[in-house]
């Protein structure tokens, strides 16, 4: 074969420089949290309580905190997320149908900074005044912040998986006499299961990887939440706090290990969409 | 006759309404919301502050109590970020539609796995990168807008590598042969026929990146955004940008007249992000056949 | 009358996603003649077309192996030796396809792309050489004064003979039709056929049809491709 064209090698170049980046950001977060391998350290990483003037550096209470807030965001946003995709794309009412499809797409390019900033100044003094104690930054009002965040995002994946059922399925169920909610609930549902799944996850790993809302949401208390009004801190927001410190310090080296969780998290989300992706084949009824 | 829909039918049509209105309301409070606090700080005084505007425009004059050093710095940011990433980007998005067969296919994955990764850490990871480059090459670089924007370009790349890569491949195949059996080269046929008809893809990926490179905060907090600045002077400078505007006076505003700035500088990017993602949108339905006529 | 061959193909099969299309089929095609190749439709016919302009090459998953020799002036050329580029070697065998797929752009420019991709610069050349092939393809009459609009405003057929006289302006020696006339009506299709017939004093024409009786007008040898194998037939 003839030697590839410079075009094509330059091309190359791009895509192999790109795709290094990921495995960049994996080899000095390894690196630079070295330190934190030795000696049994890291798994005291997970045991101890967070007590940097003692010594003592665990992150359990910031893996508790961005598990709280970003299960109670799912939690409150996957119900709402369904009940919009199925309005949106089974129900269909002509004129709001398309509304909230167009309201929804404009939902995902609303800063998350905004976001947070109408949390702080709107929901944050509801909260408080509601409850009657606490400042009203917490577990749930982050939560409900970052549901409202992660939501466009799933009922789009929603409804695109809604969409992609075979139309000739569809028009076997109107012939059988279905009204279009049997239709949903025993052709579509059934069949887009593994969508379902694909958004959820993708909308979990948001909420995991979000910074700004538990930031300014939470009240970030190094401490495990235990009830929705605790304050809590989750990994992102931990690292975005403490980079402030000492470079050489080994509270700075531990958001490295909080930066190799989240990629690792993450890293299992986006292996689990592609997986599941790939099992969508061979779909049958 | 009509069949009476079940009950359990009419509750999951119940709940769905539910939702949807739920949904819709929600989105009317943070934008009413957000509207009635901000809309009466949108004034020259809110982006030039005592300055002339016409003295902070030509860059004679420091404005002190108002957004424009924000604003031209989130401009700046957002314009050299794109630079890197628009480039790269385009280039190994055609890779991966046009050239890549086999088993280089795989670097898809690692595409997807960039795109998963949070923005925190990847500005963990531009912060990581300075302080190597610091120790071991350049003891001038310090996190700056130099830094952010590099770290900016790796958070938007797999948006628009997707974005090219599924543009080009939605080309339906009588089009992708037309050229070529003419005599085409690859590189002719994705210059003159293939990059021409996936414009509008592209663009409105590159509009959306554009949005993302705008509104992100947790990287650019960690690759050296301040909160007082100015104008950006040089790249390996600190720099003022309004989202961490906004998270800043959230967190600690020491006025009535702070706060009511950062509800106006909410506003605008707010404003800015809505224009660009209707561009977006626009774009996508637009553009496709002008560029043959010119 | 002596013929004259002008495509000899051996040993030549195609695989495509590891799936055979083609099982070492062998034929010899002559030149300055229509020669069709007919048969069950989805057993490869269009696929045997893109193996001898070398357009497989841009399908994911395509694979292909054997020999194909073109003659080019007096000169037998193994168009599937490395040797060969497959630009140079497509400018030489054009190629239409079942349905007009004219680029979105006006008739002059269509008519141009291949002369600009080729490098021809020089306006008056590219002028006269389009309006020769648009005579050509019995098109020039009816495009002569509306060049600049889109070639999209034309109908079926006048897009099928546009995409006809821009694979003519590179002067192929041979012209691959891959269903010329599926995509138009009987009216449209007739005007096709003559211009064919036409053609063929100039060039070497290698058809797929499906229609009997268009084989039956214009064909002067015919192909049967079955199973993946590919043999002499009668005129049906």
């Amino acid at each position: 074969m003839k030697p590839a064209p410079a075009a094509e090698k330059l091309f190359f170049g791009a895509a192999l420089f790109s795709a290094s980046i990921s495995l960049f950001i994996l080899l000095f977060m390894v690196v630079l949290g070295l330190p934190l391998f030795k000696d049994g350290f890291f798994l005291r990483l997970f045991t101890d309580p967070w007590r940097p003037d003692h010594g003592l550096y665990g992150i359990s209470a910031m893996i508790a905190g961005t598990l709280g807030v970003s299960f109670l965001a799912l939690v409150l946003a996957l119900p709402l997320s369904l009940g919009c995709a199925i309005l949106i794309s089974i129900i269909r009412p002509p004129v709001f149908g398309r509304l909230l499809e167009k309201t929804v797409q404009f939902m995902t390019g609303i800063p998350t900074v905004v976001l947070g900033f109408v949390g702080v100044f709107l929901l944050v003094p509801f909260i408080r005044e509601q409850f009657g104690h606490g400042s009203g930054r917490c577990l749930l009002t982050a939560a409900l912040v970052l549901a409202v965040l992660i939501a466009p995002t799933m009922i789009l994946f929603f409804c695109d998986s809604f969409s992609r059922i075979p139309a000739s399925w569809l028009r076997a169920a109107d012939a059988l006499g279905c009204t279009p909610m049997e239709k949903f609930r025993h052709v579509i549902l059934p069949n887009s299961l593994q969508g379902l799944a694909g958004g959820t996850i993708l909308a979990m790993g948001r909420a995991v990887g979000d910074t700004m809302i538990a930031l300014m949401l939470a009240g970030n208390a190094v401490a495990a939440p235990h009830a929705l009004l605790d304050p809590a801190r989750t990994l992102t927001a931990h690292i975005a706090l403490v980079v402030a410190a000492d470079f050489d310090s080994l509270e700075f080296k531990i958001i490295f290990a909080c930066g190799l969780l989240l990629y690792a998290i993450t890293l299992a989300m986006t292996l689990l969409i592609r997986g599941l992706d790939r099992g969508n084949g061979g779909r049958t009824w | 006759m009509v069949r009476a829909p079940r009950l359990r039918d009419r509750a999951l049509i119940a709940f769905s309404w539910f939702s949807g209105l739920g949904l819709l309301a929600i989105f009317a409070v943070v934008i009413g919301f957000l509207l009635a606090r901000g809309w009466s700080s949108l004034r020259p005084e809110l982006i030039f502050g005592d300055t002339p505007p016409v003295q902070a425009l030509l860059f004679r004059q420091q404005v002190f109590d108002g957004l424009f050093p924000a604003i031209i710095g989130t401009l700046s940011l957002v314009l050299l970020a794109m630079t890197i990433a628009v480039p790269l980007g385009l280039a190994a998005g055609i890779y991966m539609a046009e050239y890549c067969r086999g088993s280089a296919r795989r670097l898809g994955l690692f595409f997807d796995i960039l795109a998963g990764v949070p923005s925190i850490v990847i500005g963990l990871f531009g912060l990581s990168l300075t302080i190597f480059l610091h120790r071991h090459f350049f003891g001038r670089l310090y996190p700056c807008l130099l830094v952010s924007a590099l770290a900016l370009a790796f958070l938007v790349l797999p948006y628009l590598i997707r974005s090219t890569q599924t543009a080009l491949e939605e080309i339906p195949r009588t089009v992708r042969l037309s050229a070529p059996a003419l005599g085409a080269s690859r590189l002719q046929n994705i210059f003159l026929v293939l990059l021409p008809r996936s414009l509008k893809g592209i663009s409105s990926g590159i509009l959306l990146a554009t949005g993302r490179c705008a509104e992100d905060t947790a990287v650019i907090m960690l690759t050296g955004v301040v909160a007082s600045a100015g104008i950006p002077r040089s790249l390996l400078g600190s720099y003022e940008a309004l989202p961490f505007y906004i998270y800043y006076i959230s967190s600690q505003y020491g006025s009535r007249q702070e706060l009511q700035n950062g509800f106006g500088a909410a506003v605008i990017l707010l404003f800015v992000c809505a224009l660009l993602f209707t561009a977006a949108l626009v774009v996508r339905h637009r553009l496709a056949k002008r560029f043959f006529h010119r | 009358m002596e013929t004259e061959d002008k495509i000899i193909i051996k040993e030549l099969s195609f695989a495509y996603r590891r799936r055979p299309v083609l099982d070492r089929v062998a034929a010899a095609i002559p030149a300055s003649m229509i020669t069709a190749i007919v048969g069950p439709s989805g057993q490869g016919k269009s696929t045997l077309l893109m193996t001898l302009n070398r357009l497989w090459e841009e399908i994911p998953g395509a694979q292909a192996s054997g020999s194909i020799k073109i003659r080019f002036n007096r000169d037998w050329i193994e168009i599937n030796s490395p040797k060969v580029d497959p630009p140079w070697l497509r400018a030489r065998v054009g190629m239409v396809f079942q349905a007009p797929n004219p680029l979105p752009a006006s008739i002059y420019k269509n008519m141009a792309f291949p002369l600009k991709i080729a490098g021809v610069k020089n306006r008056k050349e590219v002028d006269e050489r389009v309006e020769k092939a648009l005579r050509q393809a019995f098109l020039w009459t009816e495009v002569k004064d509306r060049l600049t609009d889109d070639a999209r405003t034309l109908s079926g057929g006048q897009q099928q003979r546009l995409c006809i006289a821009r694979a003519l302006i590179l002067e192929p020696e041979i012209l691959l039709l891959d269903e010329p006339t599926s995509s138009l009506d009987a009216e449209a299709g007739a005007v096709i056929e003559d211009l064919l017939s036409e053609l063929k004093s100039d060039c070497t024409l290698v058809m797929v049809s499906h229609y009997q009786e268009q084989v039956r007008r214009i064909a002067d040898r015919v192909f049967r491709l079955e199973n993946g194998i590919l043999k002499p037939a009668d005129m049906p």
